[in-house]
């Protein structure tokens, strides 16, 4: 006789029902069958349907059951094996200065001579110091700004003071630098080779649609000088040493074509798709658009980019080939958002050009806005202990786990989904309520029912399973 | 847009979550409880999606989660285990 294991379940436009397991294998089955399954009459089941239910740990018989749920409980572990390691990334707002006033700028930027937004070296230094006390094997220092250029003696202080601390650590350390790269210059050239610092950049597409937001404080195209600094950051440090971020605006929505154009032509062998956060400027500009028009550019692109690998181009959605290792294997993937409990101020901590700590980007924002409730501490003010036990990350902790979180506890897609704390909390005031109508659910939902329903397409998992390096 | 749910076919709980999962479709709310039935109400509906369309979304989601409460009792306290086999030795290792 058959037992049930749990498993979570949702009704698919053509009619199946897809269920997925606590340990994320999935199944679809015609609705006649998935009524056979939850009323428990299994004789009514094809052979073929038993086995496949029996073999992914949605029934055991009852010989079977304590190594069914050995099994499962194995697979739900490596799942979540971010769970058994500390804080790995850590990133400092080396400044606010930047260059550019873009319309969308999460940070709101300052000023290229706004110095009083800089990062002194010594507070620095000491976030490097406490950085070192994680007992993470990993450690990756990212330096982000307004640009991380303009502020490079605090940016090498940091990398100085790491790399001394790590003779005896002896981590695994990687150091990246956000910018636009307009400030790269032959010292800075100079640095990032010496100390294998990586570039992570941004481009939004084509001249017309990167300029239209992405606005230099002097006048002239953004774009233009993009182009001639990234030739020269490849020349000097590699051809893979820099990555690009894509921010879509409203104005990407009709070009995602032009845009995933624009990243083959210039060698990217890839893009990820990032929807805009509303925070800082973006917030002030009102330039968020609905979820539904969020899902149909992502949807075209990543038809698009079938295509272009159907004729032969190899080119990577990254945020598609996140979800759907998620789905097709049982490995843990680290991704702030998509961790439950929620991976701000886990997987990643963020300290402001104060030495103020917060655990996401995201919260800092807040911060500027005027609501400091997510500050963890100082690194002048408070220990490590004092940060990384501090109540706000605890509330975090406890309150961002999707098997609790009403809507999400049932949700069929929990298990390769995860919780934007700092969303629900902008929506609705509490970081534990989701509300289905809300952005992120609306989003995330769209993009796993088509993934889901594509899943049946050869051609597109041809392509798509191979970025899960199935 | 009011819709009768009697009580005797549904749990209170089955009723809120089907409230919960369909305000992607219109605002959703409790009008009336009597011992008998809730009368819930909707309006707003999303998109150009007509009205008896939204209830029988809502029909079908509160007879889902109806199952999903069924299910649950069927999976008895297996989750449990499984999720206790599978931290705890995470949890040994932090503590």
């Amino acid at each position: 006789m058959f037992r049930l294991l749990p498993f979570e379940f949702k009704r698919q436009s053509g009619g199946t029902v897809l269920a997925v397991n606590e340990c994320g294998d999935f199944i679809k089955l015609s609705a006649s069958d998935f009524s056979a399954l939850s009323e428990k009459h299994f004789e009514e089941l094809p052979s073929i349907i038993l086995h496949q239910l029996e073999s992914r740990h949605f029934i055991a018989d009852e010989e079977h059951l304590q190594t069914a749920v050995a099994l499962s409980a194995n697979k739900y572990r490596s799942r979540r094996e971010y769970l058994t390691v500390s804080t790995a990334l850590h990133m400092l707002v080396v400044t606010l200065r930047c260059n550019h006033k873009c319309e969308y700028c999460q940070v709101s930027s300052k000023e290229a001579d706004a110095y009083k937004y800089d990062m002194k070296p010594d507070v620095a230094e000491k976030i490097v110091d406490l950085i070192f006390q994680a007992s993470s094997p990993v450690i990756k220092i990212e330096f982000q700004g307004g640009d991380a250029l303009l502020n490079w003696p605090t940016v090498m202080a940091a990398v100085h003071r790491a790399e001394e601390l790590n003779k005896t650590a002896k981590k695994e350390l990687e150091f990246v630098a956000c910018t636009n790269l307009h400030a790269l210059n032959d010292e800075i050239l100079a640095d990032l080779a010496a100390h294998r610092i990586m570039l992570s950049t941004s481009l939004d597409g084509p001249c017309k649609i990167h300029d239209k937001h992405r606005i230099m404080r002097t006048d002239g195209s953004s774009h233009k000088i993009f182009c001639e600094k990234l030739a020269l950051a490849r020349k000097y440090l590699g051809h893979d040493k820099v990555n690009a971020l894509m921010t879509t605006t409203v104005d990407s929505i009709d070009n995602v074509e032009a845009i995933i154009d624009e990243y083959v032509s210039m060698g990217f062998e890839g893009i990820f798709f990032r929807s805009l956060n509303p925070y800082g400027d973006a917030h002030k500009n009102n330039l968020y658009y609905p979820p539904e028009q969020y899902f149909s550019m992502f949807k075209r692109g990543i038809e698009y980019i079938v295509r272009l690998n159907k004729q032969g181009t190899r080119f990577v959605e990254y945020y598609t080939a996140l979800l759907m290792r998620r789905i097709l294997t049982p490995f843990s993937t680290g991704f702030v958002d998509l961790q439950s409990p929620s991976g701000a101020g886990v997987s990643g901590v963020i300290y402001d050009y104060t030495g103020d700590v917060y655990p996401a980007d995201e919260a800092r924002m807040l911060a500027r806005m005027g609501d400091a409730r997510f500050k963890m501490g100082n690194v002048y003010t408070n220990t490590f202990k004092d940060i990384f036990l501090s109540d706000v990350l605890k509330e975090i902790l406890h309150k961002s786990c999707v098997e609790t979180i009403p809507g999400c506890a049932t949700c069929v897609y929990r298990t390769y989904c995860g919780v934007d704390v700092f969303r629900n909390y902008l929506e609705t005031g509490d970081i534990a309520n989701v509300r289905m109508d809300g952005f992120f659910c609306r989003k995330q939902t769209q993009i796993f029912d088509w993934l889901f329903e594509k899943m049946d397409d050869p051609d597109f998992m041809e392509v798509v399973g191979k970025w899960a390096e199935v | 847009m009011r819709i009768s749910v009697s009580t005797n076919d549904y749990t209170q709980s089955a009723i809120l979550a089907a409230i919960k999962k369909q305000q992607v479709f219109a605002d959703w709310g409790i009008e009336e409880r009597s011992e008998q039935s809730t009368i819930i109400s909707f309006a707003k509906a999303r998109s150009s999606m007509a009205d008896e369309e939204c209830e029988r979304r809502f029909r079908q989601q509160l007879n889902d989660e109806l199952l999903r409460e069924k299910l649950e009792h069927d999976f008895g306290a297996i989750r449990d285990l499984l999720v206790s086999a599978a931290l705890s030795p995470i949890i040994g290792e932090r503590s």
